[in-house]
């Protein structure tokens, strides 16, 4: 029994709190993302923001 | 979060951004400590766009969003769904859709028919979903050689789960995986997988057996709105020709006796045993067969289909 194309599912099962991480690679179907890179990202977008709200005082109180 | 990396952050801002002192949201932002990653390591919306986009160049909009609400759900190639801190995924693999829940023991398949019921359910249910409608994910595994971009066990081989085989392999339980690409048995050159038909009975249950007893299940209660849900019909009578009778132990240990119709998808059984013992937030398990395997992956299958007539199946909640 073959079939032309044999297709295998990446499917990461929970580890942890990892959902996040989980979800990206199993849509991806490869183990592109690690907490460390998830981290990373984080860290910069939470720069950008910071920096954007330091610039521009958004919500500040009048 | 990295502490000295927030006591950088915040002496940055105490020292250079004295205006903003004022700021509401800024000065929660500080005391929160980061907007993308909570203490439990749970990441933003903006955190998985970003790295979409920055790895593989597609964008994950809102599938309410204008503009994306009205495509056509079928020709969408994977969904991020989000609700109490937990994600997961639906990926289109090989023109199916697949529910790669991580709280799942093996991906489910979700008809094309079913995806639009799946899909509204999930908004009914307070999920968020988002969708990839650029061209650009990758394209399946569909070779052994490529497995190397995850890890081996958690490679399912699509045709056993196509086909609902309780001892589906990954390929971590894959006898061949060691079997060198130059050096197959069968002198074939190409990267297939030889398949599974020659093992003996005993030798699969305890490849299955031992890849169950590998697999590590956290119950999530998110995970109560995946898979395939069914009304509850009443119970056929004992006349009917295509009733068949199912014998359950319940979670409370007690047991029962039902009706069915051999029609009826797996899924009336998890019904009828959720109506009989309420669920209360956990996971509805149920197992069949010896040794006995999760039926979860086959709940869209008919009970005939399932070869579940007149057997007994046990339930327990997670």
């Amino acid at each position: 029994m073959t079939s032309d194309l044999e297709v295998w599912i990446y499917h990461e099962r929970q580890e942890g709190m990892l959902c996040g991480q989980h979800a990206l690679n199993n849509l991806v179907q490869e183990a592109r993302f690690t907490p460390d890179v998830l981290a990373n990202i984080a860290r910069q977008l939470d720069a950008m923001e910071l920096n954007y709200m330091a610039q521009n005082n958004e919500g500040g109180i009048k | 979060m990295n502490l000295s990396w927030f006591v950088i952050k915040m002496t940055n801002y105490v020292l250079l951004s004295y205006r903003v002192y004022s700021s509401k949201d800024y000065l929660q932002r500080l005391a929160e400590g980061s907007g993308n990653v909570d203490s439990t390591g749970n990441f933003s919306i903006e955190v998985l766009r970003s790295a979409l986009m920055t790895h593989y160049g597609v964008s994950l909009p809102n599938i309410r969003q204008e503009g994306v609400s009205k495509i056509e759900a079928t020709t969408i190639d994977g969904f991020i769904c989000h609700k109490d801190s937990h994600w997961f995924a639906i990926r289109k693999i090989n023109g199916r859709y697949w529910n790669l829940n991580s709280t799942l023991p093996r991906p489910e398949i979700i008809s094309h028919f079913r995806l639009a019921t799946e899909i509204a359910g999930l908004h009914n249910t307070g999920h968020t979903v988002f969708c990839v409608i650029d061209p650009g994910l990758p394209p399946p595994c569909s070779s052994i050689t490529q497995q190397s971009r995850g890890l081996p066990q958690y490679w399912w081989k699509e045709q056993d789960l196509v086909q609902g085989k309780s001892n589906a392999i990954t390929a971590a339980t894959n006898p061949w995986r060691n079997v060198g690409s130059g050096m197959r048995l069968d002198g074939a050159s190409s990267g297939k997988v030889l398949d599974l038909e020659g093992m003996s009975e005993e030798e699969m249950m305890a490849m299955a057996l031992s890849a169950s007893l590998a697999e590590t299940q956290q119950p999530n209660p998110a995970s109560l709105t995946s898979g395939i849900t069914v009304d509850l019909t009443p119970e056929p009578a004992a006349s009917q020709s295509d009733a068949v009778r199912i014998q359950i132990r319940l979670p409370d240990g007690s047991r029962a006796v039902r009706r069915f119709l051999s029609t009826d998808p797996v899924a009336m059984l998890y019904a009828f045993i959720e109506d009989r013992c309420p669920p209360r937030g956990r996971i509805l398990e149920l197992r069949a067969g010896f040794p006995p395997k999760d039926i979860a992956s086959i709940k869209s299958e008919t009970i005939a289909a399932a070869h579940l007539a007149n057997e007994s199946v046990q339930a327990r909640y997670l």
